[in-house]
């Protein structure tokens, strides 16, 4: 739906233009400016009436809208697979604030299950350093880009691997190895070959859940409230975790749309007031309806616009 | 001596020679095959480059259609089977004339497959399978000889499409390839789909070379590059063919390897081993969706393809009665068969103007890819002639002039010669002619008739 033509390619069958706004409002103007077909871009589609002039649609949905009744006939589902261990108590306090919220508007909440939930990193952190490690391979410093620089003589192979070693950072350098691991002949079918068979049975998954009558999915966008800078994890692994809730809608091709709910009033690490935000996901080609909804939401949450100056890092 | 020849016979007739052949033939299309830079052969240097070809960061690539309908009219001459949906696959591999690092092709599911060609040998006609035909981008070019110590990198050639036609080893002699090469050649230009300028790089061909002997198993075959005429490709694989023999006799073992053929000492030489596995790391192109043909586009290609080479020798052989090798030497480039068909339009008899054509056109062009006279100058000389006007050799004149560069019309010319070989002239040239050679006019005089033509050449070279 989005072009990515002019993107600096990092996982090409995963990679999306991501919006990020104030509100849900502006969310629509900036998506209508850019849906739709790209002839640059041999992967993307035309835009049918239910994901293109969402500002209109948001406009109508609101001059009808009536407190209490806004999702009247709505069904939400919640994956019983996302509540796990490693979810903390207040992402899952807010989870349950969020659901009730949506309850409050007249919507159905309904348990859902999507079983190949719990293969999705490890499907995720093979697709897109695989995938990454073929796009990187253009920046051998022959015709843009760093280049090493040095009076001695090299041969051509020892000219790539001083300018790519010394042009990519270390977060890089390792998904570049590991793509080519899950690339390579011996290990292609054990690794990509089966992870793009996940994938399907993921997007599957997902494809159940939305015949069965249910339009949208809520659940918390991270597992953790954000952490501080100086907080980080030294264990990329660790912070692999992260991903855990939006990297299957990555997998899957959804549409969805995360927007802070509530500020922690909890002290979290010395901090508190760090916002916390849940994850909206609707079927395919249904962004004007899921933006409504998100919309909806937003009116419920208890919010109030972030002041830059209130943060200590 | 008798003993060495009946060696030197079960020498050769006691080992089989097996060949397949790559041939990457670049595709006649105004643009390339994924972006829509011009595709074009002489231009300056890097001129004709899009940001998807030197894979600039944020570029996408957006296939180019017409390739495709060539490729399909291509493989359906060659008597294909059309993949209604293929796949493009990334290819990897780091060198400088490849900007992306990795070339789009297809691998698993190519778009043409399980096609044949037969070859008409003199004695013999043989099919030859046609394993695949795929589409895929060429690289960029490299120049090592500009400069001692430095590489130049020309992209204009980098993303223009190519069709690999990949035969079985069915192959059995350099004869055969050449002929088969030259048959590829012929349908390549009749459908239109590609220039087939070996000398211009528009048409490479890789050969892999192996022997055994009659009734043994395979051997290990050897591939061939830098292979730039038919010429070439003949003595390469003679040689090759040769120096396998020769290790096995002597009880070694032939190594597979990528040789190159050095054309100035006639011989191949090593370049790479093949043991050392090269791991391209092929997978499925996101970029690019799956390639789906529908029948019916597959039909209407088929309807509009033009007559076919196979056919039109058929045609030429049965309606203008011409023989084998007349109509095989006409049908090869689809110029002279247009050229042919044109010079018969008023009634001329088609195997006499095949005659002139094959015995006295190509005779006099230096280079038969280059051929300025038109076929009305030809018929004005033809019926001249024919009426008795002008002799056989002032035809060979005014088609040289004419061919190496003179511009004024037909009529012009011949009447220019016309009047230079009048009858005053004439007299003078005969008189000077007898005088010089007063042996031959005594033969003449005694009875020995056939020496007039003798003195009649030596008149006209005046």
């Amino acid at each position: 739906m989005l072009s990515r033509f002019g993107l600096i390619a990092f996982a090409s069958s995963l990679d999306t233009p991501g919006i990020f706004t104030r509100s849900v409002t502006d969310t629509t103007l900036v998506y209508d400016s850019m849906v739709g077909r790209d002839f640059n871009d041999s992967t993307s589609i035309d835009a049918n009436e239910n994901c293109s002039n969402s500002f209109d649609h948001l406009e109508l949905f609101k001059s009808k809208y009536k407190k209490g009744s806004g999702l009247k006939g709505v069904k939400i589902g919640i994956p019983i697979e996302f509540n796990v261990e490693e979810l903390s108590n207040t992402m899952r306090e807010l989870w349950q604030y969020g659901i009730d919220l949506l309850e409050q508007e007249g919507a159905e909440i309904v348990s859902v299950s999507l079983p190949h939930t719990k293969y999705s990193l490890a499907t995720y952190y093979i697709i897109a350093p695989a995938e990454a490690s073929s796009n990187l391979n253009r920046y051998d410093g022959i015709k843009y880009g760093h280049k090493v620089q040095t009076k001695k003589v090299l041969t051509l192979n020892e000219f790539y691997q001083q300018s790519r070693s010394e042009g990519f950072g270390t977060e890089v350098q390792r998904r570049i190895l590991m793509g080519n691991f899950c690339l390579s002949r011996d290990s292609f079918d054990n690794y990509y070959g089966k992870a793009q068979k996940m994938r399907m049975l993921i997007k599957q998954d997902y494809q159940r859940i939305f015949d069965s009558g249910i339009s949208f999915i809520l659940t918390p966008t991270t597992p953790t409230p954000p952490f501080l800078i100086s907080k980080q994890s030294s264990n990329p692994t660790e912070e692999y975790l992260n991903d855990v809730y939006t990297v299957p809608i990555s997998l899957a091709g959804l549409p969805a749309i995360s927007l802070p709910i509530k500020r922690s009033f909890e002290n979290f690490e010395g901090q508190s007031g760090l916002p916390l935000s849940l994850q909206l996901i609707s079927r395919w080609r249904q962004e004007n309806n899921l933006l409504n909804v998100a919309w909806c939401l937003e009116q419920n949450a208890n919010m109030q616009q972030l002041k830059l100056e209130e943060i200590e890092f | 001596m008798y003993r060495n020849l009946n060696i030197f016979r079960s020498y050769s007739t006691s080992w089989e020679s097996v060949i397949g052949v790559e041939i990457h033939a670049q595709i006649k299309t105004t643009t390339k095959l994924f972006s829509n830079a011009p595709n074009s052969f002489a231009s300056l240097p890097n001129t004709l480059v899009s940001l998807m070809d030197c894979s600039y960061p944020g570029s996408l690539p957006s296939l180019n259609t017409r390739c495709v309908s060539l490729a399909i009219k291509t493989g359906i001459a060659l008597n294909c089977k059309v993949n209604k949906k293929s796949y493009f696959e990334r290819k990897h591999y780091f060198f400088p004339d490849l900007p992306s690092g990795y070339q789009i092709t297809q691998q698993s599911i190519p778009l043409l497959i399980n096609g044949h060609l037969t070859i008409t040998m003199p004695d013999y006609e043989k099919t030859i399978r046609i394993q695949q035909i795929k589409l895929e981008q060429d690289s960029g070019k490299t120049l090592s000889d500009i400069d001692r110590d430095l590489s130049m990198i020309d992209l204009n050639r980098a993303g223009t499409g190519l069709m690999e036609i990949v035969t079985e080893p069915d192959l059995s002699s350099s004869n055969e390839v050449a002929i088969f090469i030259k048959n590829v050649i012929g349908i390549l230009q009749t459908v239109g789909s590609c220039d087939c300028n070996m000398d211009q790089g528009s048409l490479r061909c890789d050969v892999n070379v192996s022997v055994k002997r009659k009734g043994g198993k395979d051997g290990t075959r050897c591939e061939i590059k830098n292979l730039n005429s038919i010429k070439f490709i003949t003595k390469a694989i003679e040689f090759e063919v040769q120096r396998q023999i020769k290790i096995i006799e002597e009880n070694e073992i032939v190594t597979q390897e990528t040789r190159f053929y050095d054309a100035s000492k006639d011989i191949t030489y090593f370049l790479r081993s093949k043991e050392n596995f090269v791991d391209y790391k092929y997978f499925f192109e996101p970029d690019l969706l799956p390639l789906e043909i529908s029948e019916n586009e597959i039909n209407s290609l088929k309807n509009r393809l033009p007559e076919l080479p196979q056919l039109k020798r058929e045609r030429f052989i049965l309606q203008y009665k011409l023989n084998n090798f007349e109509a095989n030497l006409l049908v090869e480039d689809n110029f002279y068969s247009n050229f042919f068909e044109q010079c018969l339009g008023l009634k001329r008899c088609p195997t006499k103007i095949a005659n002139w054509i094959i015995n006295i056109l190509f005779r006099l062009l230096p280079n038969r890819r280059e051929c300025t006279l038109t076929p009305f100058q030809f018929c004005f000389l033809f019926d001249l002639y024919e009426n008795k006007k002008i002799t056989i050799d002032q035809v060979k004149f005014v088609i040289k002039l004419i061919i190496e560069g003179n511009k004024e019309p037909i009529e012009d010319i011949v009447e220019n010669f016309n009047s230079q070989s009048n009858y005053q002239n004439l007299n003078f040239f005969c008189e000077e002619v007898i005088s010089n050679y007063p042996e031959q006019v005594a033969k003449f005089k005694s009875g020995n008739i056939n020496i007039i033509n003798f003195l009649v050449g030596k008149a006209v070279k005046k």
